[in-house]
């Protein structure tokens, strides 16, 4: 059973929010810009319950933690039977104020009590019928009851937990990146390169889906600079066996055989002298190295979900793909794809090229009441995707 | 796994987009195909993704991988697509030394899937209540060099369980009554947590599913349906209008450029738009406008028809222990 050392990454979850955080013995993270400590992760089980006690999050048992959270029965005996007696004529229907819940919270009065006073203030809350009861309660639930879940990251995770931070991923939603890493037929083995702008998320996914085998991974990124693709990888806390085939090479360097050389000529400069300088030398090897394995290697996969004109790098690294190996290209609007799908039709030597969007739809199912959300996302991306065969 | 096409090697063979078919290569025989016949001889030792000659043109050898198999394999029932698949693969958290319980097997087009991802050192367990549809499974199994990482068991779960007890990671259910083997489930699911996933293509289903699964606590339950819509690539040619007022102005233009002799007034405007047909075939004028009067660009667009729904995917976390 997996269980949270100093120093691993968590995922915390609390109702719809998420946020990854670092556990480390001392230092705090925020939230909401309060100040809040991890020590007491420590040692605890993936998945455990955590309440907010005096800044630290404290471990507390399942079955209490549920029944706080557990979502209302309401009988309809207390209950309206319609909402014709609710108007709103302007007056005021809460008659406890923010100030009073405010001094109320840093009393340390607990979230059932401060709903419970807000139920007992509520003009109208009586007259609502028990479905729009149970919504009230629920929702109020939501902003007083805070019960975090600390979870092992996971790839799953990681996609909710950028759910409202799209941007920082290029909007590849969840459906969009398991549709990718299918199309890529990414698995234990494969010669994989990646050409990524996020965050990582797909770099990580692909490590975890090779998890250590004798293929090679090659993170292709401007200047071989790791700092674009390392959050993601970082989060999931991988052990060495898997990263060993992992290379970040530079980009712009790839098919310039004249690198090498000229990085062999330059080398005489050199001073080993602080630990910082050796370990700047290290990566600077390990990219050379990874440089001089991707020319002799032949890819099974190609994956492009960059910021950077993705027609330009499939033009560039196509030739280094082997027979019968998948290449798929993310972007968020479909006319980047045209204009590589356009290049692929002129080359040739290339089958069953697509290019698709997906629709994901979530739902509500309660008794009486399921139906779809009434909000989705709309814009997943597309994805083009092909195979490399002889022409 | 070699790259080589060999004696009993199974291949798709790729005649067209969605025209795949599957064959056992066997030397000496000769299979047919609308491009011909194809020498089997001519497919062992050369390289999947090779091209290979017919007596009438040429198709394309691939392996057997999990997306082409979804389109390939022959159908014994309902099967999933690569959309929902892909989906549960990631829902399930499904990775190399992963656990995973499915049932029923039908087709095996998820199942290849999940091979692929827990490879190489997990385990898949499928069950199926059909016993050809397990054998025919099982043989396709070995045939695709997968035997290994899958025990397929023809067995009624929803009577009989699933045999063993605390082992998976993830299980799968595309059952019709999938409610029925929720116990069963909480039975094989590791009780320090696990990931179950439910397909069902009715919304009544979906809700007795649910309804079963808070009663037996279990946690984070979400419902989900996932549609791939497949673009066509189109050349779109428009024609422009030819606006009088803008081809005024482009005579004056000419008129300038060219130092025509002023033909016709200004007042044979209407003359003019009606003759414009005669007009475009011998006027240098017009021949030069040519360019501006389509325009194409190659587009994407969204299937007219598509299938608009396969089945609702419910998610759950069963309570830890």
């Amino acid at each position: 059973m997996s269980t949270f050392k100093d120093g691993d990454h968590a995922v915390l979850t609390c109702h719809d929010r998420t946020k990854i955080v670092q556990i480390r013995k001392g230092r705090p993270i925020f939230i909401d810009k309060n100040k809040i400590f991890l020590d007491h992760l420590i040692d605890q089980r993936d998945g455990s319950y955590f309440e907010l006690k005096d800044k630290y999050l404290c471990n507390i048992g399942t079955n209490q933690a549920k029944k706080l959270i557990q979502t209302e029965d309401i009988s309809s005996d207390n209950a309206g039977q319609d909402n014709r007696d609710l108007c709103d004529d302007g007056s005021v229907n809460q008659t406890l104020q923010h100030e009073e819940i405010e001094q109320l919270k840093s009393e340390g009065v607990s979230g059932q009590l401060i709903i419970s006073q807000l139920v007992s203030k509520s003009a109208t809350f009586e007259k609502k019928t028990a479905f729009s009861q149970q919504k009230y309660l629920n929702k109020k639930k939501k902003k007083y009851i805070l019960i975090y879940r600390a979870w092992k990251p996971s790839i799953r995770l990681l996609c909710q937990a950028y759910t409202h931070d799209l941007q920082k991923i290029l909007y590849l939603r969840r459906d969009t990146l398991a549709m990718l890493l299918s199309l890529s037929n990414i698995n234990h083995g494969s010669n994989v390169a990646i050409v990524e702008s996020c965050q990582g998320l797909i770099l990580a996914s692909v490590i975890q889906r090779c998890a250590g085998g004798n293929g090679f991974i090659f993170n292709l990124t401007p200047a071989g600079e790791k700092n674009s693709t390392s959050p993601c990888c970082d989060f999931m806390d991988f052990s060495n066996e898997y990263t060993t085939n992992v290379y970040t090479i530079p980009i712009e360097n790839v098919g310039d055989l004249n690198t090498i050389e000229r990085a062999n000529q330059a080398k005489p400069i050199e001073k080993p002298t602080n630990e910082k300088t050796l370990q700047a030398l290290e990566r600077r090897q390990r990219r050379l190295d990874g440089l001089q394995l991707f020319e002799k290697t032949k890819l099974n996969s190609l994956i492009i979900a960059s910021k950077y004109d993705s027609l330009s790098i499939l033009q560039h690294l196509i030739d280094y793909l082997a027979l019968s190996s998948h290449f798929v290209i993310y972007s968020q609007t479909v006319q980047n794809l045209l204009e590589c799908y356009q290049f692929l039709k002129k080359r040739g030597g290339n089958i069953h090229v697509e290019i698709a969007d997906s629709w994901l739809r979530e739902y509500q199912i309660l008794d009486e009441r399921t139906h779809p959300f009434i909000r989705m996302s709309g814009a997943s991306g597309y994805l083009l995707s092909g195979m490399i065969v002889q022409s | 796994m070699t790259n080589l096409i060999q004696e009993g090697s199974k291949v798709i063979l790729y005649l067209g987009y969605n025209n795949l078919h599957v064959i056992k290569a066997k030397a000496n025989e000769v299979y047919q195909t609308k491009f011909g016949a194809l020498k089997h001889n001519d497919l062992i030792g050369k390289e999947f993704g090779s091209k290979i000659i017919c007596t009438k043109g040429y198709v394309h050898a691939l392996s057997v991988i999990p997306e082409l198999w979804t389109l390939a394999l022959p159908h014994r029932t309902q099967i999933l697509y690569m959309a929902d698949i892909s989906l549960i693969l990631l829902e399930l958290d499904i990775k190399p030394g992963s656990i995973v319980i499915e049932a029923g097997t039908g087709s095996g087009s998820l199942s290849h899937s999940i091979i692929r991802s827990l490879r190489p050192n997990g385990h898949l367990y499928t069950f199926e209540f059909h016993e050809l549809r397990s054998n025919l499974a099982r043989n396709e199994f070995e045939e695709h060099g997968l035997s290994q990482f899958v025990t397929v068991q023809h067995r009624d779960v929803l009577s009989n369980g699933f045999e063993h007890e605390n082992i998976a990671d993830a299980v799968f259910l595309d059952l019709p009554a999938p409610w029925n083997a929720i116990e069963h489930v909480m039975k094989v699911l590791k009780k320090t947590g696990g990931r179950l996933c439910t397909f069902s293509p009715c919304i009544e289903q979906v809700q007795r599913t649910c309804q079963r699964l808070h009663m037996n606590n279990f946690e984070e339950i979400n419902t989900v349906e996932c549609l791939r819509r497949i673009h066509e690539f189109r050349y779109q040619h428009r024609s422009k209008i030819r606006f009088t007022a803008d081809q005024n102005q482009e005579e004056i233009i000419d008129r300038k450029s060219n130092k025509r002799e002023p033909d016709d007034d200004d007042g044979d405007e209407e003359e003019e738009t009606t003759t414009n047909k005669k007009l475009k075939n011998d006027s240098e004028a017009t021949t030069k406008r040519q360019p501006q009067e389509t325009e194409s660009t190659l587009t994407a667009i969204g299937p007219l028809v598509m299938p608009g729904h396969t089945g609702y995917l419910t998610f759950a976390y069963i309570k830890q222990e």
